[in-house]
């Protein structure tokens, strides 16, 4: 490569120096210069390309050819004017393939073409990790693109018995996987297609057969840890999205290490973990993106472009939804967002995952009760959520600026569809996790969505608790009346104004001497009312007895100050009932402005 | 203003205008910040043309700011003129910097030291020598308070930053 770029340069002056002799002397013999063509040209694997050399050499001797990279494909029918190039079977990343034609009388003159080689590339529709009950059955269609002379596949299952069976396995159209009969415990199996054509080529997905409760509606969460080695994320709820270019479905990566996050709205998803995504943000004319701040309570931010994708979960796709994708690269942020100061979550250990699945009962990241902040209906201030930078990046003191609410990081629910029939599952979500006896390693439960649209998400006896104005209720405990409580799958422990001691080692967590028995009543807006009993453990016993613990039902720490609550406060009015108060529930989170029939106005909770 | 793609040009045009205009005509971050004089505050009042509500009390007087996108900053002054302690609520995190003035590094470094230990998503809570601060909440509901327990001033408790 290095050697090319030297010589076209060369190639250049040689060009200019001998128009200058020409002109003095026209007896001078013309210089040797070659010119290729076509350049530029896609071809996919196993296909040929004819490059032809145009030499302008005095003595007619033409050029000899070489490519790079080395051994990825071969040359045939070598002249001194052409060459033949056939791009490799059995490659899966596209690939720009360099062919040089050096002439042979200077073999200092050499130029060059460029082809970029597109792998054959398989997809399964829905692409994501599905659930299926026990008998139940789930339907794939196949495309696969960029083939030669076979668009068609071959299916299998891993393990390839025992664990359910293909009917209507076709080639080209797709296949429908039969769960087995019965499961007393959730089996996972996985699902590849095969190009005929290229081994190489597949896709694969992995099914996980409950033994009941599962469907197209049913995304599986892990509490594991996350995705990080080396990195243990307490009572983070992680789950599995498969994110494509707008319209397409092969040009789509899986992503997992999502963490669900009931307390925000939209997909943030890192720019690391979508390499072979082509991000398309909106683009004025003058170059500038739209680009979005989260801000967290904590002193961190979240920072980078608003764009469209096919957001694929379960059985479901939100198509065309728009998410936020976190800015690898640490760029410069408007002072507005960044504070000028606190930190920039852009890589997956400042985040603990791989990106955030905000779920909770709000449609865009902008709005609150119905009010869109961000739009200019309520108010023409912009908080700072959207900016609009230039290619080369912000400046510290750009503003923020109004955004309609169409160009809004969105939450994908109110949007999914079920892939197979187009069946709205959009109304809101259910988190649904085992219950935790202290600590384990790892949990895996439900995310369902759609709420009494399946016969696997009926609201039943759950009671229903409405929200105020910023999305919360009431949660009276120990004699405070804490006004400002709310549900958040996103929160580490349940956080609340106590009396118990903080821990010496790990002081944002409380640590009574021994296992603490508590209770809380909880209290809708306008309806819902039910009693919480939980515990409370010493954190830095939980913390230490096993490393490789991730999901503790006991943990909890400091909200505020507690008794210091009274009317009007703006904290220490806070019970923040985090990931541990989803173990042994199922909990509905209702999304304004969606309807659940037979139920309250949304938004609202249920339990 | 050029067009902007995805069909959705004339909404993003009129917020750019809107944007323009309103960030020409009404500054939004411009708190008093802990630790700092009167003066700023009465400065603020004037800069944010903001609805604000001054409470005076034996032991400290109260300044309530609420900004246009409903943050609602309360501003604790002593008989000094010093601002003490500082508390906000409302759909958005209001600028730390501007609240915390000199305390912001000691926050941004706690909060830091936080995170490394824990990965995570929680509410904050800074106790140390000079600083306490608490924040929580989720999207589009936050809250928070911070004083400095040495800035006190007397009959004044820190149940009172709220």
């Amino acid at each position: 490569m290095r050697k090319v770029a030297i010589l076209i340069p060369l190639t250049g002056l040689i060009f200019l120096v001998g128009c200058y002799w020409g002109r003095r002397a026209e007896t001078t013999q013309p210089p040797v210069s070659i010119a290729l063509t076509p350049s530029g040209t896609l071809v996919t694997g196993g296909q040929s390309i004819t490059v032809t050399a145009n030499v302008f050499d005095p003595s007619n001797q033409g050029a000899t050819w070489t490519f790079s990279p080395l051994n990825f494909g071969a040359l045939s029918n070598l002249t001194t004017t052409s060459v033949t190039y056939t791009a490799p079977l059995g490659f899966t990343k596209p690939t720009t393939v360099t062919i040089t034609a050096t002439s042979i009388t200077n073999p200092l003159i050499a130029s060059s073409v460029q082809i970029s080689v597109s792998p054959i590339i398989v997809g399964l529709t829905p692409p994501a990790p599905q659930t299926v009950s026990q008998g139940g059955q789930a339907i794939f269609a196949v495309s696969v693109a960029n083939y030669m002379t076979n668009p068609g596949v071959t299916w299998s299952l891993t393990p390839a018995s025992g664990a359910g069976s293909l009917i209507d396995a076709t080639p080209t159209v797709g296949a429908t996987y039969v769960a087995p009969a019965t499961v007393s415990a959730p089996v996972v199996v996985t699902l590849t297609a095969t190009s005929i054509e290229n081994a190489a080529a597949t896709a694969s997905l992995e099914i996980t057969v409950l033994p009941s409760g599962g469907g197209p509606n049913v995304a599986i969460v892990n509490v594991d840890g996350g995705p990080v080695p080396g990195q243990t994320y307490a009572n983070g709820a992680f789950t599995t999205v498969t994110i494509c270019n707008p319209g397409s479905t092969t040009v789509c990566q899986t992503v997992d290490g999502i963490l669900v996050d009931t307390g925000s709205y939209g997909l943030r998803i890192l720019q690391s973990e979508i390499p072979f995504l082509k991000i398309t943000p909106f683009v004025d004319g003058n170059g500038n993106t739209l680009e979005n701040c989260a801000s967290s309570p904590d002193g961190s931010y979240l920072w980078g472009p608003v764009a469209p994708f096919d957001i694929y979960v379960a059985g479901e796709v939100a198509s065309s939804s728009l998410a936020q994708v976190i800015t690898s690269s640490n760029i410069v942020v408007p002072d507005s967002c960044s504070n000028g100061g606190t930190t920039n979550q852009n890589t997956p250990q400042l985040l603990g995952a791989n990106g955030i699945l905000g779920i909770g009962p709000e449609p865009t990241d902008c709005t609150v009760a119905g009010v869109n902040y961000c739009d200019g209906s309520a108010q023409l201030t912009p908080p700072n959520l959207y900016y609009t930078c230039p290619s080369i990046g912000c400046a510290t003191t750009d503003s923020s600026i109004v955004v309609a609410d169409n160009m809004q990081v969105t939450n994908p629910v109110p949007s999914l569809l079920q892939v197979i029939n187009n069946t709205s599952d959009n109304n809101g979500a259910i988190l649904e996790l085992p219950a935790v006896s202290g600590a384990q390693a790892a949990v895996t439960g439900t995310l369902i969505f759609g709420i009494g649209t399946e016969t696997n998400n009926q609201l039943g006896s759950a009671t229903v608790f409405t929200l105020d104005s910023s999305d919360n209720f009431t949660t009276v405990f120990n004699g405070q009346n804490l006004t400002s409580s709310f549900i958040d799958s996103g929160s580490n422990a349940i956080y609340f104004p106590g009396e118990l001691p903080t821990c010496a080692d790990n002081p944002q967590y409380y640590c009574p001497t021994s296992l603490t028995s508590l209770s809380a009543m909880n209290e809708g807006a306008t309806q819902g009312e039910n009693t919480v009993s939980f515990s409370v453990d010493n954190a830095d016993n939980l913390f230490s007895s096993d490393a490789s613990d991730a999901a503790f039902d006991t943990l909890a720490g400091p909200q505020g100050t507690y008794n210091s609550c009274s009317p009007g406060s703006s904290s220490s009015c806070t019970f923040d009932w985090g990931l541990p108060f989803f173990y042994g529930r199922s909990v509905y989170a209702a999304i304004d402005g969606q309807s659940i029939s037979g139920a309250p106005t949304t938004p609202w909770w249920a339990y | 203003m050029k067009l902007y793609k995805h069909g959705l040009n004339a909404a993003l045009i009129r917020g750019l205008s809107i944007a323009l205009v309103t960030t020409l005509g009404l500054p939004f971050s411009a708190f008093a910040t802990l630790g700092g004089s009167l003066d700023s505050v009465q400065a603020d009042q004037a800069h944010l043309k903001a609805n604000i509500k001054t409470t005076e009390g034996g032991a400290y007087t109260v300044h309530e700011l609420r900004t246009p996108t409903d943050i609602v900053v309360r501003e604790y002054v002593s008989p000094g003129g010093r601002v003490f302690g500082i508390a906000w609520r409302g759909p958005f995190i209001p600028d730390m910097q501007q609240l915390l003035g000199s305390y912001f590094r000691q926050y941004v470094l706690a909060a830091k030291a936080e995170r490394e230990r824990h990965v995570g998503r929680a509410p904050l809570s800074i106790q140390q020598e000079g600083l306490v601060v608490q924040t929580g909440g989720h999207m589009r509901a936050y809250f928070g308070r911070a004083y400095d327990p040495e800035l006190l001033p007397a009959g004044a408790s820190p149940d009172d930053v709220r």
